[in-house]
């Protein structure tokens, strides 16, 4: 019986060891002169919210892809290309944690890109002290309201920066639609959603209505679907919310009857159809960039799921849809390591911090991306400089198909 | 000879409860096994009943030996047991109670002769029916239990103290409807530390003492054996 | 006001699902006195299951509930050959750990196999009708009548059948049930596939108004253990009641309570336990 138990726990024990095996892997080996530096992506990889951290699995590691066949960076007799590991969070706070933990002390990764909210803003001041360069795409401003020198960035065009111009672009193309509701996740993801789009919509003139907030890990969405119905909005929106939830949740309302405006934040619309069918899903407004050749979509970008599907190893083989915005983000990150000649972290941050610089943005021709611009320094102040500002596409499903809406280009 | 058991010795772990035990019950006898608390009677009848595992000797049913057999195939060869504090299912009815001992007979025909059969020895059962077995009183508990144990359609009955925690007159009237049932020609191996009880109803008797046979007789000869007079029935005496 | 009827509707088919997961669940720790961590997992490869027949391979509906239960019954014969029968001498400790530790692996074997993307199953039926000025969106009826018709069926086996009679005498005293001639192992085995059906056809459900993920039928469980330890530990009745306790609760605190949700429900089922220990069904 003994011998049962014991058998099992080390099969138990194999399985885990596999599994790190398939996302993680060792640490980076040196040659004389060639050097690999580790690119650590803490990501849900697991959950409602992995279509998210598989695409920023996908988009950090085609990045770094592009990066090393670019011809890497060479600094003094030193050849340095980039590898990614990246680890499953789950969208859980212990687990980001860490994660992070992990790759910031036993990994000894420099350069980090985190997603999960709590986890990287409990951890900021961690990988500030210890100059480890961190790309984030959290929602809650309280990862920019952070001291000026902080090593974290937020390369993902917060809600609270695109909410304003979201909001009047909706009011401007559906005029008749007059009131908006938040349905959206109980927790800072959730609240940064709230607190934006009140704002916003006493800017555009649209009427607020009473959020309601959710558990992440519902199945059931109809009572939640049921309180916000109630209120008769116009338009829905459930910005932040993991793709799961996203798409039972359009699932829900069209079971409900609703026929406003369901709009959201970086969704495909691929994703969407898989769990919720074509009908819920149209009409849908999402930030997801459609990549359709022909407009101002960079060809990087539009070549991106081919590659997906073509890359052989576990979690690939798919395209998701938001691969392009965390290939982009990530090549801001390589841009600026090439910009500084450095690996260096802090060498690198002097770089992004150094006024008027531009980096490439990846996902959209000629696409620029700069640190502390007129919109994000008359929100966050003195820390503006902490916000990423780039083009960002509006999207509108239509046939079951990402469209595209307008991009929009912050002043 | 239907029940014989040769050299039985039963340990739980390192310890030793039945330190080589053998008794016989023949065809249409009443034998009992009497000792005090701790003697080992109901572990003598756990591995009767395949509940537990001998560590050595043989136990024999009829022709066929059993000390290696599956619970289940005894009970289907034909022992039944009444275990020690009746062990009925106290959420489930009466009849289910019944029912739940007839598991190994198909024949709806004969579960129903079994059941009149029942309702003759326990004509109160018959009125209870449907209540919760939980709810009967321990006497008409220790019924329901020899009541389930005749449904399994038994070639050899064994009861492991049927007398415990009844009022003297349940005891009597238990003491009777056994009677009736050896007089009906029934087979029975009764444990008791009621060893007046277990004397004035069993043919034969065995006193076990620390896992160990220490007498064994016709019960007659027994019940006027002077050491048993003290140490069994002395507090009859007194009374 | 009109909404109370929509809530109602809505609680209506959450209770079901609540049911659904805990009736398997309240049978098996009823029985073998151990919490099956694992239950979730069991619903998930039923979701799975639906996944493969009715999303990939586009075979009609219908099939999905047979073949995930065979395959779940298959997964439940391994944890009591695997886990449960050899450990049954050991205290609830270890073999719980043991199921916690299998959890784990299904849930890495089918993120292995499959991604961890949300795995999109077809509705079984789609549309809503309208009620007064309540929806009732279709695709909760065959939870609905699904539901029902799973638990009439177990009711039916469990009081009416020879084999039912021999789980519940197994429940209550194992060594007296061995006594009556009950071959002990094959019964267990039964619990393990009737289990294991229920867990099968939830993960059917389940999927059809939801997706299917490796971690889907973790998030139940909680829910699951509340509804069984508030209906009583091993009562079928008691799931229902405690189903549809919790589902009301639930459906109405999410809507009139919102984010306090959560901690309404879990007040409420202590309150229960504080009132009646023994769960709203079960017996002292
Ligand atoms: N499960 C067990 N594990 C260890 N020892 C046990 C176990 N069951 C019984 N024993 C020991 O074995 C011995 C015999 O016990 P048994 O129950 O057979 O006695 P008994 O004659 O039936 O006593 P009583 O009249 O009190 O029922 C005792 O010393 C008892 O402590
Ligand atoms: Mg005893």
């Amino acid at each position: 019986m003994k011998k049962g138990l014991c058998s099992f726990l080390i099969l138990l024990l194999a399985v885990t060891l596999l599994a790190g095996l398939v996302t993680g892997c060792s640490s980076s080996t040196t040659a004389s002169k060639e050097q690999v530096i580790t690119i650590g992506v803490d990501t849900p990889l697991t959950g409602g919210a992995a279509p998210w951290g598989l695409s920023e699995m996908h988009g950090v590691t085609l990045a770094a892809d592009d990066f090393n066949s670019a011809g890497g960076l060479t600094i003094g007799d030193t050849h340095y290309t980039l590898k990614v590991e990246a680890l499953d969070d789950a969208y859980d706070t212990a687990k980001a944690t860490n994660n992070i933990n992990q790759m910031a002390y036993t990994d000894g990764v420099k350069f980090m890109f985190t997603f999960q909210t709590e986890g990287s803003l409990a951890l900021a001041p961690t990988l500030t002290n210890m100059k480890i360069l961190n790309f984030t795409v959290v929602n809650d401003d309280r990862i920019i309201a952070q001291p000026a020198d902080a090593y974290t960035y937020r390369t993902y065009m917060g809600f609270s920066v695109q909410a304003n111009d979201y909001l009047a672009w909706m009011k401007k193309t559906y005029p008749n639609d007059k009131s908006i509701a938040v349905l959206t996740t109980n927790d800072t993801n959730g609240n940064v959603t709230e607190a934006s789009t009140k704002a916003a919509a006493a800017a555009a003139g649209l009427t607020y209505l009473a959020p309601v907030f959710y558990d992440t890990g519902t199945a059931d969405f109809s009572p939640f679907v049921t309180k916000i119905l109630n209120e008769k909005p116009d338009i829905i929106l459930t910005i932040g919310d993991p793709t799961g939830d996203v798409g039972l949740i359009a699932k829900t309302l069209n079971g409900m009857g609703f026929k406003g405006i369901h709009a959201t934040g970086i969704v495909g619309a691929a994703d969407l159809l898989k769990i919720a069918g074509q009908a819920p899903i149209e009409g849908m407004l999402t930030l997801n960039m459609p990549l359709i050749p022909g407009g101002q979509v960079s060809s990087a970008v539009l070549g991106l799921p081919a590659r997906e599907v073509a890359h052989s190893g576990s979690a690939w083989g798919t395209a998701y849809c938001c691969t392009w915005d965390f290939y982009s983000e990530a090549g801001i990150m390589f841009d600026a390591m090439k910009q500084a000649k450095s690996v260096d972290p802090t060498v690198v941050k002097a770089k992004i911090d150094q006024s008027g610089a531009k980096f490439n943005y990846a996902a959209i021709n000629n696409g620029i991306a700069t640190f502390g611009s007129p919109a994000s320094n008359a929100i966050f102040g003195a820390n503006g400089g902490h916000q990423v500002t780039n083009s960002w596409p509006i999207d509108i499903i239509k046939n079951g198909k990402d469209t595209i809406g307008t991009i929009i280009t912050p002043k | 000879m239907l029940l014989g058991v040769k050299d039985l010795k039963v340990n739980y772990k390192k310890v030793e409860a039945v330190k080589g035990v053998s008794f016989s019950v023949d065809e249409g006898t009443l034998v009992s096994i009497i000792g005090a608390n701790g003697a080992g009677k109901s572990t003598i009848l756990k591995t009767l009943s395949g509940l537990l595992r001998a560590t050595s000797g043989e136990i024999w049913f009829g022709d066929k030996r059993i000390d290696k057999t599956a619970v289940d195939k005894i009970v289907k060869m034909g022992i039944a047991q009444v275990p020690a504090g009746r062990r009925i299912f106290p959420q489930l009815s009466v009849l289910e109670n019944l029912q739940a001992g007839a598991y190994t007979i198909s024949k709806r025909s004969e579960v129903n002769a079994l059941l009149a059969e029942v309702y003759q020895h326990f004509p109160r059962m018959k009125e209870r029916l449907n209540q919760r077995a939980g709810s009967l009183s321990g006497g008409e508990q220790q019924m329901l239990a020899i009541g389930r144990a005749m449904m399994t359609k038994p070639k050899l009955l064994v009861m492991d103290e049927p007398s415990l925690g009844l009022s003297p007159i349940m005891v009597n009237e238990i003491g009777s409807i056994i009677k009736t049932m050896k007089e009906a020609g029934r087979t029975i191996l009764l444990v008791e530390q009621n060893a007046k009880l277990a004397l004035k109803l069993a043919d034969h008797t065995y006193v076990l003492e620390l896992g160990k046979v220490v007498l064994e007789g016709k019960s007659e000869d027994i019940m006027n054996n002077p050491i048993v007079k003290k140490a069994y029935l002395g507090a009859t005496e007194s009374s | 006001m009109a909404q109370i009827f929509q809530v109602i509707v809505n609680a209506l088919s959450l209770s079901l699902i609540y049911i659904l997961f805990a009736t398997g669940l309240t049978l098996i720790m009823g029985i073998f006195d151990v919490c099956n961590f694992a239950y979730g997992e069991f619903v998930m490869v039923g979701g799975i299951a639906t996944y493969l027949i009715v999303a990939k391979s586009g075979l009609p509906y219908i099939v999905a509930p047979f073949a995930a239960m065979i395959i779940v019954s298959l997964i439940g014969i391994i944890f009591e050959k695997g886990i449960f029968y050899p450990m049954r001498n050991r205290g609830g400790l270890e073999p719980a750990l043991a199921t916690f530790g299998s959890s784990t692996i299904m849930q890495t074997a089918v993120l292995i196999l499959f991604g961890g993307m949300p795995l999109g199953v077809p509705s079984i039926m789609s549309g809503q009708f309208k009620i007064g000025s309540a929806y009732f969106p279709m695709d909760r009826l065959p939870i609905i009548i699904g539901g029902f018709l799973m638990i009439t069926l177990l009711f039916l086996f469990v009081q009416k059948t020879k084999l039912g009679l021999a789980i519940r005498a197994l429940q209550q005293d194992q060594d007296a049930a061995a006594l009556q001639g009950m071959n002990i192992a094959s019964i267990r085995v039964v619990v393990w596939v009737v289990a294991s059906c229920l867990a099968a056809v939830a993960g059917v459900l389940l999927s059809s108004i939801s997706y299917v993920s490796p971690t889907m039928g973790s998030g139940y469980l909680l829910k699951g253990f509340a509804v069984v330890i508030m209906g009583g530990l091993g009562s079928i009745p008691g799931a229902l009641v405690g189903g549809f306790v919790l589902g009301f609760v639930d459906s109405f605190g999410q809507t009139y309570l919102g984010s306090y949700s959560y901690m309404f429900a879990f007040a409420f089922i202590m309150l229960v336990l504080i009132v009646r220990p023994q769960g709203l069904m079960g017996k002292r």
